[in-house]
């Protein structure tokens, strides 16, 4: 087997960028794009002070977190070993950028808005030539090659030897096994999480990439910081934080009204039975709405059902609310027809299927192993019970306004206070987990950083508030007013997506590279 | 496209890579040139022609191979030339990027003539030959009236190993003028009093020990052959050590970085020079044969016998006080760092290298003088015209001969040689329109090819004040491929091609070893391949850009269109008498007759000269290898030597005594104009450092190549963090950085990579166009200038640079906002009184900006800087030297006139 791989000897690295400006030139990358490029940092005490020069790039993984979530096999790994992509199939999901630990990918204007990242210069290989990069460096530095040839000059060279000390792979730890090794650096140099997280701009306007704050203080200026980097924005937003409400809704509503017909619904069966797969419908085509509509091509959506990566959370996702809507329809249809044991028989599969709907997604953040925060156990239980926060909440308003009986909203007031009781533990756990100063500073910037207003909305308003008022609601029996659920309904709503759009952001925020 | 297969993808999978069908390589081979086809990054086979070009970014000359697409007839990109000696095929960034030049969006297509008065910076199109007229009677006009040297050429970057000369000198005037004193012409006087060749050429890649006065690993003359070569000698083992005051690239991969206080480095050299004596590394043969002892004994001590070690010990005597410690008091380099330096030097032998170029030379007051003691250096370690030591350029540069050689010009135009500094080793160009202003003279017909002096000039609002006095310079014409600053100053702009789109001869000294590159129109050459006769490069440049060549020759005809004036010989074919040359016979006869070893090689592939340069675009005219020209015979039979009076390397000048500077007649150091005990930091005094470069850019010719651009476009202030504290600022405060004459606002770069007490502010950046309404780049800020009342000038940005719509998508997609700021105004001229060099550093004073300062405010006060001018004139020794002489005769000159022209009666 052929197994390409770089090898970059930072010994003789000049720190030039002929070979990100030589890319470019090959592959026609826009302006504010990169495939390559090179890192500065410095760090030191004057006169001990170190410049250090990293190109970086594309790993070509073996086990490519891209590759793997990709939910069309846009991204796939050749024979050869390159991490090659395909922009006609492409749909612009972005969910390698999420996925890929080292910054390596971005979504190519020059290319339909699709999928784009180091490829080897395959177009080349597959003609006989060395990648752009090899040709144009004036030193030699980029070494290329078969690393399973044991007497290639990269596996020689990442076998070390020569004084250049071992090859350092990046972010080894996360189990990708990159086909890239340095030579001549080092971890400090290497890993984002151990530079400062404070930049300075020696050439450029201050970029504001992910992690790049103010510049360091004049005490920190020893310490390790870039004072190079290329900015990356972060690839999702917005969308997906309302993609995670639309569908805690929409498994929510199905799972709280499934659950009460599986267990005895009392009085209120004929609402439940009825609006239950209304509303799982609903917000269903919400969120597969802001699925779609997130799309950079949404014309090719369809892709993910027809030709889909089976590996990929976002196919199988697609896969379980395809399921889950039909199932829905499936209930409405009998409760229409009035087949009674037939809803029930529903309701008791939609227990599994909607949960699966509200819990897919945490595989899904799961499938980014570089961005830690997300790499949570807790937030699968997290999601379901979010799931069954959002389904009380949309219940309980919806019984205020049919005027429900009160047993209906007492058992929802219990689910709230169930559901939000889970969420807070699940939070506590997420965000006070140990691991690397990558983990740390995202959560860090949460808890204490830039988005600690907003989270400690959530954690307060969000969850310890609805708490209180469902609790003062349920002590105060049937004499006071539901709408003070529907507050905290409100109010718990409200925090999650709040907590979603923490989640999203604080997960990427925390520069890679 | 059917809803199928939008929603689907039908098309061929990409998932099968094609079986490799050779091993991998850099390059098709030269015989694939022709016609290559090539499947591009977007899986398109396309048809291409492979032309070899030689790059014009930075003075290198490196090879480049432009693969035009022979379908579109479009330059598809740029890659490097595999056969080049120089570059080896390989570049650096500036050699891609050629390519975001050449389809700029805001390059000059047509020939512009101002409209309003100068200086508005409003053009309109016009047509060649109207320009051409309008110059060419002016000329003629001149030449008539006997007023030839009213006539200016002012090169900034030549590109054509002695192409101008000819012009010139067929046109009998003393009108060259270059960049070279803001530039490089210190060190290169400090390297023609000792070895009679103004640049060394190291051998770096067999060199043992290595001291960078420089930042070779990034940037200087010639950047990247060099750095391969410094890379080849560290993969060796070989040691590099880099003196620099701030923390340069290059700084950071030496082992040894010896961060000098600006001015202190002769005395730092000169140190170790006295270590390599005391520990009996010297070079005793090597000296004894080669460098001028006796001469230096009879002048200094007289009375000592005339041995080579009472020689040793004058040396030792002379640098007495010149200890690792007192070095380290001015340097601020530890004595211990200064010592195992100069061990590792003299263990290295005559495998030493060592280079200057600009640096401390280019910055201090007696900055020559770096490359003086640099020289005792190599000189006592036998370390000159040595492998892995450096030799004289000439060795190493080849320049190719013309046909018909016009004789050397009567005459001597003191407005660029004064009499002021017969030992400048340039011209004195900084100094023109404090010349004007006196009245010494003006300027009839100034022409500045890719030259830029109101940016790059210190003092560009005296430039400003001359280039809009049109009792000052009659008319400018700007030959320039891009705008500048300088351009909207003119009345003519005329394009001129880039790198790929022109004829020139270039040879530079990149190692021990010589070539010639033929730079080449690669377009016309592609049309020429596919059948084409193309015989003018108008035809096939974008828009109606030209290439000097051919204007010059055109230019010339219209001059002297009946042959009366003497000029029109010298432009006429030396194929068919009495005709226009045309480039291509200019070329052939060069390639037929001038460079050994060419004819020969091309009859082997069965071609002629000039086909065999057009296909290969260079020529290597000898091998690498270090040959001691020094010891071959000469004509008489002896060893040759050196090109000096003594025909040996010379540690006393007999030159600089008689001229005036004896006491500066051997290597010492001389105080400069920032040296470390005329700062008081408590009164917020600094020394600035504004020469400093970036590996991505080029003076003022990069900032239309939209990549480079992107990765550097901001000159912030660097400071040390202690400094940062006592001024109150951190990285992205502002600060008001004044000089003698103004002042400039930039943000502050905090860093670890300067020394204390000095600040440095990148050259480069800070490009500028007039707001509204006037032509330039919109990449640049757009500013507004205006005259106070009290006469002052004030420069404010009014517009940052932003995204703009243009047919390249790109420009919308512009990110950055930063236009950085053009310091270089705020610096009175300071020419050296020997070298004539401007001597960079600037005393400043550094403080939080005040309220209201924005971002690249310029002020200035040219009635002071006309003062400072005074001030340094004054320092001058002047002519008549020895016989009554205006230079000694066995100076080189550029453009050397005839002899008598030298004398003052």
């Amino acid at each position: 087997m052929t197994k390409l791989g770089f090898v970059i000897d930072h010994r003789v690295c000049i720190g030039c960028h002929a070979c990100t400006v030589a890319c470019k030139s090959e592959n026609d990358i826009p302006v504010g794009d990169f495939r390559t490029w090179v890192k500065l940092v410095e760090a030191g005490e004057f006169p001990n002070t170190k410049r250090s020069f990293l190109i970086e790039r594309c790993n070509h993984c073996e086990h490519a977190p891209c590759v793997g979530i990709c939910p069309v096999n846009a991204l796939f790994k050749r024979p050869d070993g390159i991490v090659d992509f395909n922009n006609d199939q492409c749909i612009g999901c972005r969910a390698c950028q999420a996925a890929c630990p080292y910054d390596a990918i971005y979504m190519d204007r020059n290319r339909g808005h699709t999928v784009a990242k180091c490829n080897f210069c395959s177009h080349r290989i597959d003609q006989g030539l060395e990648p752009a990069c090899v040709v144009v460096c004036p030193t030699q530095a980029i070494l290329f090659g078969d690393l399973d040839d044991p007497a290639s000059v990269v596996a020689r060279a990442s076998a070390g030897g020569n004084g250049a000390g071992p090859a350092l792979r990046p972010r080894a730890e996360l189990g990708t096994r990159p086909q890239l090794a340095y030579l001549g650096t080092s971890l400090e140099v290497m890993s984002a999480d151990r530079t400062s997280e404070r930049a300075a701009a020696m050439m450029t306007s201050p970029w504001d990439g992910a992690g790049a704050g103010a510049a360091p203080s004049l005490a920190e200026t020893r310490l390790p910081h870039d004072v190079y980097n290329v900015r990356h924005a972060s690839p999702w937003h917005l969308f997906v934080t309302l993609y995670m409400g639309a569908k805690s809704l929409a498994a929510g509503s199905a799972l709280v009204a499934a659950a009460a017909l599986a267990f005895g619904a009392g009085t209120e069966r004929d609402l439940l039975a009825l609006w239950g797969p209304i509303f799982a419908l609903l917000f269903a085509a919400a969120t597969a709405g802001f699925l779609v509509f997130d799309l950079e091509r949404p014309e090719r959506f369809l892709r993910v059902l027809l030709q889909p990566n089976w590996g990929s959370w976002l196919a199988r996702g697609a896969y379980i609310l395809v399921a889950f809507s039909a199932l829905a329809a499936v209930w409405l249809v009998l409760e229409l027809t009035g087949a009674e044991g037939g809803v029930r028989a529903a309701a008791w599969v939609m227990l599994a299927v909607g949960a699966a709907t509200a819990v897919y997604t945490a595989f899904l953040f799961w499938q980014a192993p570089g961005r830690e925060l997300w790499r949570s156990r807790a937030f699968a239980p997290h999601l379901l019970a979010r799931a069954v926060v959002a389904g009380a909440a949309v219940w309980v308003v919806v019984g205020a306004l049919a005027d429900a009986a009160a047993d209906l909203q007492q058992g929802l007031a219990w689910a709230l206070v169930g559901g939000l009781a889970v969420s807070l533990l699940s939070t506590a756990a997420e965000f006070s987990r140990r691991g690397t100063a990558h983990l740390r500073r995202a959560s860090a910037l949460a808890l204490r950083g830039r988005l600690a207003g907003p989270f400690w909305a959530a954690v307060v308003a969000g969850h310890a508030v609805p708490i209180a008022l469902a609790l003062a609601y349920l002590a105060g029996g049937g004499d006071v007013a539901v709408g003070l659920l529907a507050g905290a309904a409100a109010l718990a709503l409200a925090g999650q997506f709040v907590q979603d759009e923490v989640w999203v952001r604080a997960g990427q925020a925390v520069s890679q590279t | 496209m059917s809803f199928l297969s939008r929603v689907l993808n039908l098309g061929p999978g990409k998932s099968a890579p094609r079986p490799t069908a050779a091993p991998v390589r850099p390059y098709p081979t030269p015989d694939q040139w022709q016609t290559h086809r090539e499947i591009d990054t977007h899986g398109v086979e396309r048809n291409f022609t492979i032309v070899p070009a030689t790059c014009f970014n930075c003075e290198a000359a490196c090879g480049l191979l432009a693969y035009v697409d022979t379908d579109q007839m479009r330059i598809a990109k740029f890659e490097g030339n595999p056969n080049h000696p120089g570059s080896r095929g390989r570049n650096c960034a500036k050699g891609p990027a050629t390519i975001n030049q050449v389809y700029d969006p805001e390059r000059i297509l047509y020939p512009m003539k101002r409209v309003g008065e100068r200086g508005s910076g409003r053009f309109e199109r016009t047509t060649w030959d109207e320009a051409l007229d309008a110059i060419a009677a002016r000329i003629r006009a001149a030449f008539q009236e006997g007023r030839r040297n009213e006539i200016m050429y002012h090169v900034g970057r030549p590109g054509a190993d002695g192409a101008m000369d000819r012009v010139l000198q067929a046109w009998g005037v003393d009108g060259h003028n270059s960049h070279t004193n803001v530039c490089s012409s210190s060190a290169r006087l400090g390297y023609q009093l000792w070895m009679g060749s103004d640049r060394p050429v190291p051998d770096y890649a067999n060199a043992k020990f290595i001291l960078l006065l420089n930042s070779h690993l990034e940037t200087g003359h010639y950047f990247n052959p060099y750095a391969q070569r410094i890379t080849d000698a560290r993969r060796r083992g070989t040691k590099v050590a880099t003196v620099d005051t701030r923390l340069s690239n290059t700084a950071s991969m030496s082992d040894y970085w010896l961060p000098t206080w600006p001015g202190s480095e002769t005395t730092l050299v000169l140190a170790m020079a006295r270590i390599i004596i005391e520990e009996g590394l010297v070079n005793r043969a090597f000296v004894e044969q080669w460098v001028n002892w006796e001469e230096s004994l009879a002048a200094l001590k007289p009375d000592a016998p005339r041995t080579l070690d009472a020689f040793l010990d004058l040396v030792k005597e002379l640098y007495a006080e010149y200890t690792p410690e007192h070095a380290e008091r001015e340097s601020g380099v530890p004595a211990a760092t200064i010592r195992d330096v100069a061990i590792e030097i003299g263990r290295a032998g005559s495998a030493f290298a060592s280079y200057v170029w600009r640096n401390a030379a280019s910055g201090n007051r007696g900055g020559w003088m770096v490359a003086r003691a640099l020289m005792l250096l190599q000189a006592l370690t036998g370390a000159v015209g040595s492998a892995g030591g450096i030799a004289p350029n000439q060795w190493n540069k080849f320049v190719a001969g013309r046909h018909n050689p016009p004789p050397p010009q009567q005459g001597w135009n003191e407005l660029i040689w004064p009499r002021e500094f017969p030992l400048t080793h340039y011209e004195m160009s900084i100094l023109l329109p404090h010349f004007v202003r006196e009245g010494r003279g003006k300027v009839d017909t100034y022409f500045t090819r890719v030259y830029n002096p109101v940016w790059t000039n210190p003092d560009g609002f005296s430039w400003i004040e001359m280039l809009r006095d049109e009792s000052q310079v009659g008319l400018h014409a700007a030959l320039t491929p891009t705008w500048s600053e300088s351009a909207l100053f003119a009345d003519y702009v005329l394009p001129m091609g880039l790198g790929p789109e022109r004829h020139d001869l270039q040879s530079q000294e990149t190692h021990h070893g010589q070539w010639i590159a033929f730079r080449q129109p690669v377009l016309r050459v592609a049309r020429e391949r596919m059948g084409e006769t193309i015989t003018d490069t108008r035809e096939v440049n974008p828009g109606e850009v030209w290439e000097e060549d051919e204007f010059w020759i055109e230019l010339s005809w219209r001059i002297d269109p009946d042959g009366s004036l003497g000029v029109r010989q010298y432009f006429e074919s030396p194929y068919r008498p009495g005709e226009k040359v045309t480039v291509d016979e200019h070329y052939r006869w060069v390639f037929e007759h001038t460079i050994p070893g060419l004819p020969e090689a091309a009859a082997k592939e069965g071609l002629s000269p000039f086909d065999y340069m057009r296909k290969y675009g260079v020529f290597e005219v000898r091998q690498p290898g270090s040959p001691a020209l020094h010891e071959q015979a000469g004509a008489d039979g002896a060893p040759q030597g050196f090109r000096t009076p003594s025909k040996k390397l010379e540690f006393y000048s007999s030159t600089l005594r008689d001229w005036g500077w004896p006491e500066l007649a051997y290597p010492v150091a001389v105080d400069s104009q920032v040296s470390r005990s005329k700062f008081n930091h408590a009164r917020h005094e600094y020394a600035l450092l504004p020469t400093f470069r970036l590996p991505t850019l080029i003076h003022t010719r990069s900032a239309n190549a939209k990549w480079l651009n992107e990765l550097s476009h901001a000159n912030p202030l660097w400071m040390h963090p202690t400094d940062a504290a006592r001024e109150g600022v951190e990285t992205g405060s502002l600060a008001r950085i004044e000089t003698r004459i103004g002042y400039f606002v930039a943000p502050v770069y905090v860093t670890e990579g300067i020394r204390p007490g000095v600040v440095a502010c990148s050259h480069h950046i800070g490009r500028w166009r007039l707001a509204e309404g006037s032509s330039g780049d919109r990449s640049f800020s757009g500013v507004s200038i205006q005259r106070r009342p009290d006469g002052r000038w004030m420069m404010r940005q009014q517009e940052q640079p932003r995204p703009y719509a243009s047919d390249d998508p790109d420009t919308l997609r512009r990110w950055w906002t930063d236009g950085g700021v053009n310091q270089n105004l705020t610096f009175p001229v300071q020419p050296d009184p020997v070298s004539g060099m401007h001597c960079w550093h600037q005393a400043v004073t550094v403080r939080r900006a005040e309220p209201g300062d924005r971002v690249g405010d310029v002020l200035v006060d040219t009635q002071k800087a006309h003062e400072a001018y005074r001030e340094w004139m004054a320092q001058t020794r002047p002519a008549p030297g020895p016989g009554g002489l205006r230079r000694p005769l066995w100076f080189t000159r550029p453009v050397k006139p005839a002899d008598g022209a030298y004398y003052l009666s």
